[in-house]
């Protein structure tokens, strides 16, 4: 099982997966995207609070769900790739980069979108929003320094160890709303508690946060395809 | 549905939509581009 994974840290290999899983993967976040938008535009009920703009939490919120999981998964690859010296994880983490840093800004757009109409300000210094904007610097940062840094294997290094110093932001993002008595609102859904909101309503968080999730993951596939051909330009294997 | 209409906050809701379309709508289209581009360069010596 081991000697299996380990054949697809050939940039070839991966590659060659690469290719053959991005369509499936596209298909189902169309998919998934279609069912979670009927369900959270058409068939979900309007918040007896909030109105019509808690329809913009079926973006906002899986939208920053996936800001931090693609953070988690970035670091973990930088730091897979700085401590192995394994090259295609290095290219993985690379290729997360602007995907998260993607859904960080639809995070903090889509939140001052829908705190306008409900808290009447679209922005506030507020522990959630102030740490989710770190977070969007975190990627620049990132993004930034993987081309500022001529040696790959320099600023891979450099990219990894900001990534694992800016994980100490996820779990201030995460329990913020706990921490500190912020305007944001707590959590919307947890594993402790059944939800408060109706079915419908879960359903299309959870269906958009799938999309998203696929969406995620092709992109991610899709970008590290970029950096292989990039990194193996000249390679024998891809003239063939 | 007031949202379709524009009413009740209905134009924040489609601005968040229709950000979030195009900031991800991009992304495949730059990497494909890229990805266009690098296959067409000269390999490296």
């Amino acid at each position: 099982m081991r000697s299996r994974l380990f054949r697809f840290a050939a940039p070839s290999r991966f590659y060659r997966l690469a290719e053959r899983l991005e369509p499936w993967l596209w298909a189902a976040a169309l998919a998934f995207a279609a069912a979670g938008l009927v369900m959270g535009l058409l068939v979900a009920p309007a918040d007896a609070v909030q109105g019509e703009s808690s329809r913009i939490l079926f973006i906002h919120v899986p939208a920053a769900w996936m800001s931090m999981l693609v953070y988690l998964a970035m670091a973990g690859w930088a730091a897979v790739g700085w401590w192995l010296n394994a090259r295609m994880a290095s290219m993985l983490a690379r290729a997360l980069a602007p995907t998260g840093a993607a859904f960080t800004f639809i995070a903090l757009v889509t939140g001052a979108l829908w705190g306008r109409p409900t808290w009447g300000t679209w922005w506030v210094w507020d522990a959630r929003l102030t740490s989710e904007l770190i977070l969007l610097f975190l990627y620049v940062g990132f993004i930034a320094l993987a081309g500022a840094v001529e040696e790959r294997r320099r600023a891979d290094a450099a990219c990894a160890l900001l990534a694992v110093l800016g994980l100490v932001n996820i779990p201030v993002i995460y329990f913020s709303v706990r921490w500190w008595n912020t305007l944001h609102q707590g959590a919307s859904i947890t594993l402790s508690a059944a939800p408060k909101m109706a079915h419908t309503m879960l359903a299309g968080l959870l269906l958009m946060t799938l999309a998203m999730w696929s969406y995620a993951v092709a992109m991610a596939l899709s970008r590290a395809r970029c950096e292989v051909l990039e990194h193996e330009a000249g390679a024998r294997w891809l003239k063939a | 549905m007031s949202w379709l209409t524009l009413e009740g906050h209905g134009v924040y809701v489609w601005c968040a939509y229709g950000v979030s379309a195009i900031a991800l709508a991009l992304q495949p289209w730059l990497a494909r581009r890229r990805r266009r581009a690098l296959r067409r360069r000269e390999p490296r010596a």
